[in-house]
């Protein structure tokens, strides 16, 4: 079996490059898509712990696997509202541009 | 090992993807790409529950909607952004060190993994029945909260994009009450009172009143393409829509005070009357009727 | 139930709110008038507050304090004080919007009940006693508020912010999350007492997976509670959202981050490596100069109390600094004038500005004080007891602060504090000036409100009452403590 640091490993990469994704796309949907990819890395590196921590007992391994559960319904409430932010802005604009938020001075 | 490398590339491969393709819905798949490859990494730490939800809400369910917004509003890659050039090296630099200090941290801390016996015993496999087990004794609570922040999540979605419609129908429907009311107070009094001329006058004007009120509700309801005027493209048409303007008859019938407001409170600067949205939609208002 | 404790009298408060939530949105389908939504909101908050009231005193009769679920849900001495900061922002925050919306063609049917089940969300955070619960807390309270932002649809400045908090505040909840999952691996446990009662313990070896999960919280946590440099969100999202909103969010989800961070410090953040406070401090002090400097640069109202809104996030750090039980108790108490001072000077400003919240610049003010001179009278209370004169409730509340930084040690840091709040009244004594030294160019708004001026009125007797008698407010907050303090972690 592969040991656990090979997971967060791969887990801290998916989320540091879905932190240069938020940082680097100005497109709304694109930042949207890069926050689910962190959302995600976080979710590995919690499967990855519960399996290690399964020498604490089943209660302790298991609750790593139920807060992965809790975490996708958090993802998907967000998605939902933030859909709705993007799909109501449309209707005035045409693009889900974030720099060209010109009338809120940065 | 090999297994685990085969799919930390896929995964690593999905997620740039994510991050460089221009079309959002390029990007949109190489994310169903890498959430799959996560459920089958979930099977591998033996959470095969988990696993199959994450293909069912994850990669079905939420990244469904995101494709469907995306189709909707016809998004299009635009281009990068060019006033913040030092942001891109400087993001990747500090990306590539952060990665590289989690997963020193990572390889530093260790620990032995358990053996296959013990983890055996602990998830069992991570089924339906364990995960429930921890999400209805422990997780109580944070299971009811999920609840409410659904909920949250649905008055929130609903209350921003269904806007529109409700406001523009609500409004027809309170100019019809309104208009109803006096009507029907007046058919009482006339039945109390007998027929007497007095009262009986004013009923030929109830039609006409109801006649209005039922072409302002046809107008709202069955608006005309304004689209076809030139100078008048969807995001005009929407903010015009909501200003109750609906018909060609209504942008003829314009005077050149309604003009003027309009043109303030919409920030048209003067497109009106250059463009002559008033004779052009006479004579669409005109081949319409023809 | 589950071998799970359930103790409703625990959550009451919160309940209450999310009941009187649900039962308002049912009832937008059949009613849509926006004033009889307000009142049930009202009804629903001062209910809480009764609940609450009855959890304080028995709880300070008694000692003891109620928990449910197994210690997941506190409703412990600092969780009773902020639920009552968090109810005076929500009572105010629906006086203002009670003839504001209808004024701005905003009176949608969600608004009231995303404002009430935006303050649960406070109250779940502010009682969590474990890292699940709270960041449920925090993405119902934000979620609801990402909503608020982008109320106003016809403008483009309204809808920005809401895109704009909502983007960066996914980013931040996302650091959070990770942050979490690699305490979890540190300790194996996601409840403030085992986390610390792991890391206290012998042999613990995953200091590095604690200390990288403790940074990642504090980030997460320092973007809601708008530290430096995590504020550059406030400004925008403060001046674009409707001003009932930025009234709403500068005291709500201000108040229950910091009772978040507050847990956090008092319990686990101790047991980090040393290295993890003195990133907080370095936050603090940017916080301090540039919440200060930024209000001094502004030309406007409304965006010149952001920044002291940042700037304020700076003196609450310091508390969080000290920690423990007289931090707790500093920051209730900041917190509560902070309510009443802050909301009560949006409130003045939303009968100032037109229906796009267009208006609050500071020529705008001038000569207000002979054409609407108590609006101009209470304005500058507000404003007096933001700065921190003596005799407002901002006065006692700074001095808390600073008492308490001190005896935790951090005697530079109070001395920063103090420097800048000299600062501070520059820019607040300016608005000040312009109502009573300045000849008016323009025509003062006639907008009258009475459930507008009715917030104001309180926000005024509760700033100078909390200023001339501290010791009342103080003496009740001051009985208890929190479980996890009583439970000696």
């Amino acid at each position: 079996m592969v040991p656990t640091e090979y997971y967060i490993a791969l887990s801290s990469i998916i989320f540091v490059i879905g932190a240069v994704g938020v940082l680097t796309r100005r497109s709304a949907i694109m930042v949207f898509l890069s926050v689910e990819l962190m959302l995600n890395a976080a979710n590995l590196a919690l499967v990855a712990f519960a399996r290690q921590w399964s020498v604490a007992g089943a209660a302790t391994a298991l609750n790593g696997q139920a807060a992965v559960f809790i975490i996708l319904a958090i993802a998907a409430a967000e998605v939902a509202v933030g859909l709705g932010i993007l799909v109501a802005i449309f209707r005035y604009r045409s693009s889900t541009d974030i720099d060209a938020l010109s009338e809120v001075r940065l | 090992m090999l297994g685990f490398l085969l799919l930390s590339a896929v995964m690593i491969v999905g997620a740039v993807g994510v991050i460089s393709l221009k079309q959002p819905v390029h990007a949109a798949l190489s994310l169903v790409g890498t959430l799959l490859t996560l459920a089958v990494t979930y099977v591998t730490l033996e959470a095969h529950f988990l696993a199959a939800v994450q293909v069912i809400v994850y990669a079905g369910a939420i990244m469904v909607l995101f494709l469907f917004v995306i189709m909707l509003l016809n998004i299009q890659g635009g281009q990068q952004a060019s006033d913040m050039k030092w942001l891109r090296p400087a993001a990747y630099g500090v990306a590539v060190l952060a990665a590289a200090g989690i997963a020193i941290t990572a390889f530093r801390n260790a620990a032995p993994l358990p053996d296959a016996a013990t983890i055996n015993a602990a998830l069992q496999g991570g089924g339906a029945e364990q995960v429930a087990d921890a999400l209805f004794s422990e997780f109580v609570l944070p299971f009811q909260l999920v609840g409410i922040l659904l909920l949250t999540g649905i008055i929130g979605a609903t209350s921003l994009v269904q806007r529109k419609a409700m406001t523009i129908y609500g409004e027809a429907q309170k100019k019809v009450v309104a208009a109803a009311k006096p009507a029907k107070a007046k058919a009482s009094v006339a039945v109390l009172e007998g027929p007497e001329p007095a009262h009986i006058a004013p009923a030929p004007a109830e039609p006409q009143a109801q006649e209005d009120i039922e072409q302002e509700l046809k107008d709202i309801l069955e608006p005309d393409d304004l689209k076809l005027i030139k100078g008048i493209g969807p995001i005009l048409e929407g903010l015009l829509h909501e200003h109750g303007i609906t018909t060609f008859e209504q942008i003829a019938a314009l005077t050149p005070e309604e003009i003027e407001e309009l043109d303030e409170k919409l920030d048209f600067r003067g497109r009106i009357e250059r463009e002559d949205w008033v004779s052009q939609a006479k004579l669409l208002a005109e081949g319409k009727k023809q | 139930m589950f071998g799970i404790d359930v103790n409703a009298a625990a959550f009451a408060p919160a309940l209450v709110l999310l009941i009187v939530a649900a039962m308002a949105t049912l009832w937008s389908l059949f009613e849509a008038d926006g004033r009889f939504m307000a009142m049930l909101a009202l009804i629903g908050v001062v209910m809480s507050g009764l609940f609450n009231v009855q959890l304080l005193l028995e709880g300070n009769a008694s000692g003891t304090y109620l928990s449910s679920f197994g210690l997941k849900y506190l409703a412990d001495a600092p969780a009773i004080g902020f639920n009552f900061v968090i109810l005076i922002g929500t009572a105010l925050a629906v006086l203002i919007a009670y003839d504001y919306l209808g004024r701005t063609d905003l009176d949608h049917p969600e608004y009231y009940p995303l404002i009430l089940l935006s303050s649960c969300g406070a109250m779940v955070m502010a009682a969590a006693g474990d890292l699940i619960t709270l960041i449920l807390g925090l993405e119902i309270m934000s979620l609801a508020v990402y909503v608020l932002s982008a109320w106003r649809q016809n403008a483009r400045e309204s809808e920005e912010a809401g895109m704009k908090y909502f983007l960066l505040g996914a980013f931040a909840s996302a650091f959070l999350i990770y942050g979490i999952a690699l305490m979890y691996g540190a300790t194996g446990s996601f409840s403030y007492g085992s986390i610390a009662a792991a890391l206290q313990a012998d042999g613990f070896s995953n200091v590095f997976y604690a200390s990288l999960g403790g940074m990642m919280i504090l980030a997460g946590l320092g973007f809601k509670v708008a530290f430096a440099p995590f504020h550059q969100w406030a400004p925008d999202v403060y001046t674009g959202a409707p001003t009932s909103v930025t009234a709403f969010m500068s005291v709500v989800v201000k108040a229950a981050a910091f009772a978040a961070l507050l847990r956090i410090a008092s319990s686990f953040f101790t047991e980090l490596p040393p290295v993890l406070n003195q990133v907080l401090v370095v936050l603090i002090v940017l916080t301090l100069v540039i919440g200060n400097l930024g209000a001094l640069l502004q030309q406007g109202l409304k965006r010149m109390l952001a920044y002291s809104a940042v700037a304020h996030a700076g003196y609450l750090g310091l508390a969080v600094l000290a920690a423990g039980t007289t931090g707790t108790k500093a920051a209730v108490w900041y917190l509560t004038a902070y309510a009443l001072m802050n909301a009560g000077a949006f409130a003045v400003l939303s009968l100032m500005t037109d229906r796009n919240d267009h208006g609050d610049a500071l020529e705008r003010f001038a000569g207000l004080g002979r054409t609407r001179p108590g609006l101009a009278a209470a304005l500058s209370i507000f404003l007096l007891s933001l700065a921190g004169i003596p005799l407002l409730a901002g006065f006692v509340g700074k001095i808390l602060v600073f008492q308490a930084a001190i005896s935790a040690g951090y005697v530079g840091l109070a001395v920063l504090g103090i420097l800048t709040s000299i600062v501070a009244v520059v820019y607040y004594i300016r608005p000040i000036a312009y109502m009573y030294f300045r000849d008016s160019e323009y025509k003062a708004p006639e907008i009258k409100s009475r459930a507008t001026s009715i917030a104001i009125g309180l926000a005024v007797i509760g700033t100078i009452g909390l200023g001339i008698f501290p010791g009342w407010w103080y003496g009740l907050i001051n009985a208890g403590k929190s479980i996890m303090a009583m439970a000696g972690l």
